[in-house]
């Protein structure tokens, strides 16, 4: 297991913060022009860049998947290949982007209000720039602040939070070293102010005992993170508000 | 979406417009558009740069490593391109829908830097016939405006002006054998010299005129364009004619021409910038997309 | 790049065994009589066959020869466009496909294409279009593949002659045929038509501190209404240098027009 001790005696964590403390985060919204909304997002080292086209009309080759009465969600992630300490190879359509892409795809088709947009085909696009840990949860948040930036209906934000489980207290918003520490490691996405799970996935093995702690703490985590993100949107709004005012 | 669908009028109004040297947004044909460039954003890289041009968006992050020299050429290290139209750009662009216009880019790119010219690659050989440094360049294309060659190649040029290699000391070890040993300060590095590094420049023909940095809607209307690497000196390290259409032989050495003069002028500017952003260095903060 | 699962490849780190030999020697391209190493002077191209109807299941097909170096083009169309994205209403669509057979080249070549096939292919998509009339096949499309038997130099120049006498074959309209010619460059006056492998530009083969006017040329032509379909050059060049190679370039694609109209015109004979 775990050789290294991820919290020190003091109880400060490999990079210095308490084990209940998030990364610092900074976003973006409207990065880009030609994509119908955009946000970047940055959790400590973990940047990540989300990109929404749509609702449109299904492409060719997704055809089958078109309902009558609800939209559907097509998402893809890759990685850039200079994303990680050791460069990668393929960029995407391997075995963790397929996973992510799937599991992201899942999340958004639980929290965007697809009714509203029959026939129609929304795509979520995700690049990860630099990749420090907690790479799922730190998509979901960008690709909600995309989602926003496109003016897509949804029924909350959808925040993510990942936590992992050592000596018996519980570490928030975990990075790439005590990821790969071996450590038991639960992710899960939460609609903030409905107060409820939409997605959670647990890696690893804990006592039964444990997974209320984890769920606490992601929950803890990801209002935390709600905050940020909603405090962000709103004075961006403002802001764009007041060039309609003080024209 | 993000495809350009232009109907006949508004192409031919485009055309008619460069014909009198006036472009949608008010350029003159020989005009480049505002370009933003920004290195070492990425840190786990050794070198890298993020570039905007109108709406081109490009990151280049360069990484080297070990590896055996080429049997050819066994003193000399590697440099290998690889582009990544990210589907961000365009929607197409999903799965391998990118992969004919990024093998187009990084066989450009391969084909203007094979030369002994551009990187001194020699500088790059550790031991000879049994390692090197392999240079590799990772193109990240974020959004496509227009004019994606030159875009990619000044993002390039910046991030290889940025690349550290590691200083390494070649020692003896036991059996003949010579064992490699790292730095351990990782601020000990010797910068890839790039004054040599040619630059792409993009000359689209519409009608009788050629342009220059052309946007999606300019790029839709010309059916040729003669993609020329420039050298700071005004020499020419590869060309290719893109595009469906055919060009005039006697324009062929205007359009090198104007390429010629647009290079050198996009030399000057780039090595200006990035002798004032290495001055600055640690004081400044990089924005990046925030 | 996706990886080949139905074939057992060899080992990735297999050499050549010649690389053991000698040590590689800079090339000299004219000896002390001013002949090249297979006895043309340096403006003398090599000796061209070309034949149309070589591919008897193909619509139209030709076979181009430059003394080693072997081509064979195949046509097929107008037919049905198969993906839906392609599907045009005012043009038809152009596809083309330039491989090397694995035996082609001195090292051998993989199976699955990488970026430079792509990228082959799509410099003799670019050089043929300008010669076809695809207004008048819309809603179809019309495949051209072209084989490389043996890669002895000139191999680009090759595949595009021979495309656009097999597309001739096939009764496409076409506004002209497409001829092409390259040019090895080594030097201030040394321009070398129709260089053979030993003869083309390899960094490997350049002396460092001598490599200005170094490169490759390569011009495709529309002879009749005189027309650049496509330009490739490689190699440090000075601007002067290389209007100079163009204008040769030029010159060698149109000389062989006349030997392309004669092989249409006794194919068409028989």
């Amino acid at each position: 297991m775990a050789g290294m001790e991820l919290v020190s005696d003091q109880g400060y964590r490999i990079d210095g913060r308490k084990p209940s403390e998030l990364r610092r985060i900074r976003c973006n919204m409207g990065v880009f022009t030609q994509a119908d909304g955009s946000a970047y997002i940055e959790q400590g080292n973990t940047k990540v860049l989300a990109a929404i086209y749509g609702p449109h009309e299904a492409s060719n080759n997704m055809r089958n998947r078109v309902c009558l009465d609800r939209g559907f969600v097509n998402c893809e992630f890759s990685q850039a290949t200079f994303s990680s300490a050791e460069r990668k190879k393929r960029s995407r359509g391997d075995r963790k982007g397929r996973d992510i892409s799937a599991h992201i795809k899942q999340t958004f088709e639980a929290a965007i209000r697809t009714s509203l947009y029959p026939r129609s085909q929304i795509d979520i696009y995700l690049q990860v720039l630099h990749s420090d840990g907690s790479l799922y949860c730190a998509c979901v948040n960008a690709a909600t602040l995309a989602l926003i930036d496109a003016g897509i209906a949804m029924k909350d934000y959808v925040c993510a939070c990942s936590a992992s489980l050592t000596k018996g207290s519980s570490l928030i918003d975990i990075n790439h070293v005590e990821e790969l520490a071996g450590c038991a490691e639960f992710s899960a996405s939460i609609l903030p102010k409905l107060d409820q799970i939409i997605y959670s996935e647990l890696n690893g093995r804990i006592h039964q005992d444990e997974l209320g702690l984890l769920v606490d703490a992601v929950s803890t985590g990801c209002r935390d993170i709600f905050a940020v993100i909603d405090q962000f949107v709103r004075s961006r709004l403002a802001e764009t508000a007041s060039y309609f005012t003080h024209s | 979406m993000a495809k350009v669908i232009l109907g006949d009028s508004e192409k031919w109004f485009i055309i008619h417009g460069i014909q009198d040297d006036l472009r949608n947004d008010g350029r003159s044909c020989d005009d480049y558009r505002h370009i933003e460039v920004e290195t070492g954003v990425i840190s786990n890289t050794h070198g890298s740069s993020r570039l905007r041009l109108g709406n081109t968006e490009v990151m280049v992050g360069v990484k080297v490593e070990l590896g055996t020299p080429d049997p050819h050429s066994p003193n000399d290290g590697l440099i290998h391109f690889h582009v990544d139209c990210s589907p961000n750009a365009d929607p197409s662009f999903q799965g391998r829908g990118g992969e004919e216009l990024s093998s187009n880019i990084s066989c450009i790119l391969t084909r203007i830097f094979n030369n002994k010219t551009a990187i001194d690659l020699s500088t790059l050989g550790i031991i000879p016939h049994k390692q090197c440094w392999v240079v590799h360049v990772d193109v990240l294309i974020l959004e496509c405006g227009g004019n994606l060659f030159d875009a990619v190649s000044v993002a390039v040029k910046a991030s290889l002006h940025n690349t550290g290699i590691p200083n390494i000391q070649v020692t003896d070890g036991d059996e003949g054998t010579q064992e490699i040993s790292l730095p351990d300060d990782p601020n000990d590095v010797k910068f890839i010299n790039t004054n040599n590094c040619p630059l792409l420049v993009t000359i689209s023909k519409a009608g009788s005129r050629h342009i220059v940095d052309a946007t999606a809607d300019e790029e839709s209307c010309c059916n040729a364009s003669l993609v020329v690497g420039v050298t700071r000196r005004g020499r020419t390290m590869g060309m290719r004619k893109m595009g469906e259409g055919s060009l005039d032989p006697e324009s062929i050495p205007e359009m090198i021409e104007t390429g010629k003069n647009i290079g050198r002028q996009l030399h000057i500017a780039l090595d200006k910038l990035l002798k004032v952003e290495q001055g600055m260095a640690n004081d400044i903060e990089k924005v990046g997309y925030l | 790049m996706p990886t080949d699962a139905r074939r057992l490849a060899a080992p990735d780190s297999s050499q050549d065994p010649k690389l053991f030999g000698d040590i590689v020697k800079p090339q000299t391209l004219l000896d002390e009589n001013e002949m090249r190493a297979d006895g043309r002077y340096m403006t003398q191209p090599r000796n061209i066959f070309l034949q149309c109807g070589v591919v008897s299941q193909a619509k139209g097909s030709a076979y181009c020869e430059l003394s080693k170096t072997k081509v064979i083009c195949s046509v097929y169309g107008p037919k049905d466009i198969e993906m839906r994205e392609e599907f045009q209403i005012n043009k038809g669509k152009l596809k083309c496909e330039l491989k090397y057979a694995p035996f082609s080249s001195s090292k051998h070549r993989e199976h699955i294409p990488d970026a430079e096939d792509v990228e082959n292919s799509d410099i003799l998509l670019q050089a043929i279009s300008p010669a076809v009339c695809l207004q008048r096949y819309p809603k179809s499309q019309i495949e051209v593949h072209v084989l490389v038997l043996e890669d002895d130099g000139s191999v680009m120049p090759a595949a595009i002659t021979s495309a656009s006498l097999a597309l001739v074959d096939a009764g496409i309209e076409m506004y002209d045929v497409v001829t092409a010619s390259s040019v090895r460059v080594a030097g201030q006056e040394a321009c070398f038509i129709d260089p053979i492998s030993s003869e083309q530009f390899s960094r490997a083969s350049l002396h460092k501190s001598n490599d200005i006017n170094q490169g490759m040329v390569m011009v495709a032509l529309l002879p009749s209404i005189n027309q650049v379909s496509s330009i490739l050059s490689v190699g440090h060049l000075e601007s002067s240098v290389l209007q100079e190679a163009i204008t040769t370039c030029t010159f060698s694609a149109q000389n062989l027009h006349s030997v392309v109209r004669k092989s249409i015109i006794s194919s068409f004979k028989k």
